[in-house]
C-alpha cells in the first residue's frame, strides 16, 4: 500500500481527472451526448445574446439602481450563471451513458473534448465583449473594473485549453474512485 | 521666459500631421466613426485599464482565428503512409475457424442426442441411457400434471409472447408466476425474465454504476462476469466462499474509505448459493451478519440452489434459516428444478418495480412464453405441497453419491453434501489443463457406451476471469434410484481406471 499511497498523492493546487479508461470511451461513445450537444445550435448561440439583453432591462428597470451598476449586475449574472453552468456542474442530469460522463465540466463535454470547435470560440469570445461593454458603461470606476475582470477571469481560465481535465486551486477537486489506482486488481 | 525647441517643434507638428491625416483617411471606412468615438471616450486617462482591454482583445482574436483541434484525450495513433505500408504488407489473413484441437474432435464426435427430456430415455441410436447430466433435479420436466397444464397454455395463449414485458409482452400467467414466486420464497415482490443467464447479468447493471462497490466472489459464474463487466463498477474479489477473505476486503474498503472521505455510493456483495462451479454452498448465515455489520446490500445468486436448497426447496435463506428479507436481491432459475423457463429476481417492491425500467432483459428482450410461465407456477404449487418429501430424497441421494465417491482414489470433490450438483475433480494436481480436460472427456466417452451420461463442465476458457480446475458435472436427480447412484459412482471409478492405464498417465496422489 505504500506505493499506492504514494500514487495518490496530487498537488494541492492544481488536481488531474484521469484520462478516459477504454470502458468511458465506449460508453461516451454509445449515446448522443444530449447534455452538451446543443450548445452547437443556432438557438443556443442566440440565447445567450437575448439572455444578456434581457437581464440589462431587468436590472436597468429596478429604481434606485444606476446604468453602471446594472451594467456591473448583469455582467456578474451571466458571468455566475455561465459558471456554474459550464465549469461547475459535472456529469449529466439523464441516464444515457451509465456515468461516464460523471467527472466532467460540461465545458470538458463539449464537442468530445475538442478543442477550438466554434461553439468553443464562440462562448469564449462573448463573455470577452460583455466584459468591455460593461467596463466602458460604467465609465471605468475602479472598483466595479476590478470586480468585473475578476468575474471575467473566472470564466475564462477553465476555458483555456491547457487546464482541460484540470482542476485550479480545488475548484471541483475530484475524490479519487478506487479504480483510479492501478495496483488494486480487478 | 519659456524656452522653444526648434528640432521637437518640428517633430511634434509632423507627428500632429500624420495622425490628422490617418484619421481623415479612416474616415471612408464604415462604421470608424463609432470606433474612433469609442477609442476616445474609453481612454480616460488610464493606460492599465486600456493596455489590459487590448491584450483581451488580442487574446479573444488569437483563440478564434485558431483551427479546431482533436480531444488531448484522444488515444488516436497517427501513422506515416510508410508504416501503413508495412502493416499492409506484414498482414496475415487468420482463418474463419481455427483448427479444431483433439479434444474438440473428441467432443464433436461423441456429442450425445437424446430421444426425450426425461432421465431414462434412449439415445439416437436406441441404446437405452440414464441422464446425469441434466438440471432436472426433481424429475418435473416430464410431470404429467404440469406437462397437461403447459399444453392446455399453449392453445389458449400462443407459442410466445412476441413482445417485451414492458409492452404487450406480459400476459396474467406472468403476474400469477410472479406472484407466486414471491410468496413462495416470503418476499413481497418478484420479477421474471425470459432468460435464466441474462437475469443476474441485467440486474446487477440496474443497480450499480460507475463509482459504487461491488464485492464479488472470485469463482462466481460467467453470468455474474458479464453484468459485473456491464456495470462499469468498482470491483473488489474475495477468495471463493472464504469470509475471512470476505471481511479482511470490508475492513480494507472501510478503512480506505474514512482516510480518504470518499462519498457514500452504493455497494453491493455477490455471491451465489451453491456455486456453479464448485457446488458449494456459501455460509448465508457468517455473510449476511459481515453484510449488516459493514452496511452492505447482499445480491445472492440462487440459480442453482433455488428449488434444490432449503427444506422445501425455497432456497438457501430456508437452509440456512434466515430470513428471505434479509436479502436485498434474490436471483433465481425457473429452467432447472421447476422445469419451466428463464429466471426471476424476487425482494422488495421498490426494488423489484426498479426493475421494469432499468432492467435491460426486462425491458429488450420477449417475454416468457406463456407455457413456461404456467409449468413454473405449477412446479410451484408441487413444491408447496410436496416440497418436503422431495426434497428429502434429493438429499439422501446426494449423500448416497458423496459417500460411494469417498471411496474414489482418482477424484475429489468440494461439492456440498447437499448439493445435487457435483463437480468432480483430480485429485492429482500435476496434471496439465488440456491433458485432464482430455482425460474426462474420455472418461464422459466410456460413461455413455455404458449407458449414464455424464459431462465434463463446459466453460469458455478465453473469456473466464479466473482459470478453475476441469471437473466432471454429475447432476443428482430424484428420478435416480438409489441403484444407478451406486453404479454410476463405481462405474466412474472403473472407467477412469482404464482411462489412465490406456494413456500411462501414473496417480500421483
Amino acid at each position: 500500500m505504500g506505493s499506492s499511497s504514494s500514487r495518490r498523492r496530487s498537488s494541492s493546487l492544481v488536481t488531474k481527472v484521469p484520462k478516459p479508461t477504454i470502458d468511458d470511451r465506449l460508453d461516451q461513445g454509445s449515446a448522443t451526448n444530449y447534455n452538451s450537444n446543443w450548445v452547437n445550435y443556432k438557438g443556443a448561440w442566440v440565447i445567450h445574446i437575448v439572455l444578456i439583453a434581457a437581464l440589462r432591462l431587468i436590472f436597468h428597470a429596478i429604481p434606485s439602481v444606476s446604468r453602471e451598476l446594472a451594467w456591473t449586475l448583469t455582467n456578474l449574472t451571466y458571468m455566475a450563471g455561465s459558471f456554474i453552468m459550464f465549469h461547475w456542474v459535472t456529469g449529466t442530469p439523464f441516464e444515457f451513458n451509465g456515468g461516464a460522463y460523471d467527472r466532467l465540466t460540461m465545458w470538458e463535454q463539449l464537442d468530445e473534448g475538442n478543442q477550438y470547435t466554434p461553439a468553443r470560440k464562440y462562448l469564449l469570445v462573448l463573455p470577452i465583449i460583455l466584459f468591455l461593454m460593461s467596463t466602458h458603461y460604467t465609465h471605468y470606476n475602479g472598483w466595479m473594473f476590478l470586480v468585473n475582470i475578476w468575474a471575467l477571469f473566472m470564466v475564462l481560465i477553465p476555458k483555456l485549453p491547457a487546464v482541460h481535465r484540470k482542476r485550479i486551486f480545488g475548484i471541483q477537486k475530484l475524490s479519487l474512485r478506487d479504480d483510479d489506482n492501478d495496483s488494486i486488481p480487478r | 521666459m519659456s524656452y522653444s525647441y526648434p528640432f521637437f517643434d518640428d517633430v511634434y507638428a509632423y507627428y500632429n500631421q500624420t495622425v490628422t491625416f490617418f484619421g481623415k483617411a479612416l474616415d471612408v471606412l464604415p462604421g470608424s466613426p463609432i470606433v474612433k468615438r469609442y477609442i476616445k471616450s474609453s481612454y480616460q486617462n488610464d493606460p492599465l485599464r486600456t493596455f489590459i482591454e487590448f491584450l483581451l482583445l488580442v487574446f479573444a482574436a488569437y483563440y478564434v482565428l485558431r483551427k479546431p483541434r482533436t480531444s488531448p484525450d484522444n488515444n488516436y495513433v497517427e501513422f506515416t503512409e510508410k508504416e501503413i505500408n508495412e502493416l499492409v504488407d506484414d498482414w496475415k489473413p487468420e482463418p474463419l475457424v481455427a483448427e479444431l484441437t483433439d479434444v474438440e474432435k473428441l467432443e464433436l464426435k461423441s456429442i450425445p442426442v437424446l430421444e426425450s427430456v426425461h432421465l431414462h430415455t434412449k439415445l439416437i441410436d436406441g441404446r437405452p441411457i440414464t441422464n446425469f447430466a441434466s438440471f432436472n433435479f426433481l424429475d418435473l420436466a416430464e410431470n404429467k400434471h404440469i406437462t397437461e397444464c403447459a399444453v392446455a397454455t399453449l392453445r389458449e395463449c400462443g407459442l410466445g409472447a412476441c413482445g417485451p414485458p414492458g409492452f404487450y409482452g406480459t400476459q396474467d400467467k406472468h403476474l400469477r408466476l410472479e406472484k407466486d414466486i414471491a410468496s413462495f420464497i416470503g418476499v413481497e415482490r418478484a420479477i421474471v425474465y425470459a432468460q435464466s443467464f441474462q437475469t443476474i447479468s441485467s440486474v446487477i447493471p440496474a443497480f450499480s454504476k460507475r463509482g459504487d462497490i461491488l464485492v464479488v466472489d472470485e469463482a462466481c459464474n460467467f453470468a455474474i462476469q458479464k453484468g459485473i463487466q456491464i456495470s462499469r463498477t468498482t470491483i473488489r474479489y474475495f477468495k471463493h466462499n472464504n469470509m475471512k477473505d470476505l471481511e479482511r476486503i470490508l475492513q480494507e474498503l472501510e478503512d480506505d474509505f474514512v482516510k480518504h472521505n470518499r462519498p457514500l455510493t452504493r455497494r453491493f456483495i455477490i455471491t451465489e448459493g451453491i456455486s456453479e462451479n464448485y457446488g458449494d454452498m456459501v455460509d448465508l448465515t457468517k455473510i449476511v451478519a459481515l453484510k449488516k455489520k459493514y452496511k452492505y446490500r447482499l445480491i445472492l445468486d440462487e440459480t442453482w440452489s433455488f428449488g434444490t436448497c432449503g427444506r422445501t426447496g425455497k432456497g438457501l435463506t430456508e437452509h440456512f434459516g434466515v430470513p428471505p428479507t434479509d436479502v436485498e436481491i434474490i436471483i433465481g432459475s425457473l429452467t432447472t428444478s421447476l422445469a419451466g423457463g428463464g429466471g426471476f429476481c424476487a425482494g422488495s417492491e421498490l426494488m423489484v418495480e426498479h426493475q421494469r425500467l432499468s432492467g435491460m432483459a426486462y425491458i429488450y428482450s420477449a417475454a416468457l412464453p406463456a407455457s413456461l410461465a404456467v409449468a413454473a407456477y405449477e412446479a410451484i404449487s408441487i413444491l408447496s405441497r410436496d416440497g418436503g418429501s422431495m426434497l428429502n430424497d434429493l438429499r439422501s441421494k446426494s449423500a448416497l453419491f458423496h459417500a460411494k465417491l469417498s471411496r474414489n482414489k482418482f477424484f475429489e470433490t468440494s461439492s456440498d453434501i447437499e448439493s445435487p450438483i457435483i463437480h468432480l475433480r483430480f485429485k492429482d494436481k500435476d496434471i496439465s489443463h488440456d491433458k485432464q480436460v482430455f482425460l474426462l472427456e474420455e472418461i464422459v466417452e466410456l460413461c455413455i457406451a455404458e449407458g449414464f451420461l455424464i459431462a465434463r463442465a463446459k466453460r469458455v476458457e478465453s473469456l473466464e476471469r479466473v482459470k478453475v480446475q476441469p471437473s466432471l458435472r454429475i447432476c443428482i436427480s430424484t428420478g435416480h434410484s438409489a441403484e444407478e447412484i451406486e453404479k454410476l459412482a463405481l462405474l466412474i471409478k472403473e472407467k477412469t481406471e482404464i482411462v489412465f492405464d490406456k494413456h500411462k498417465v501414473i496417480n500421483q496422489v
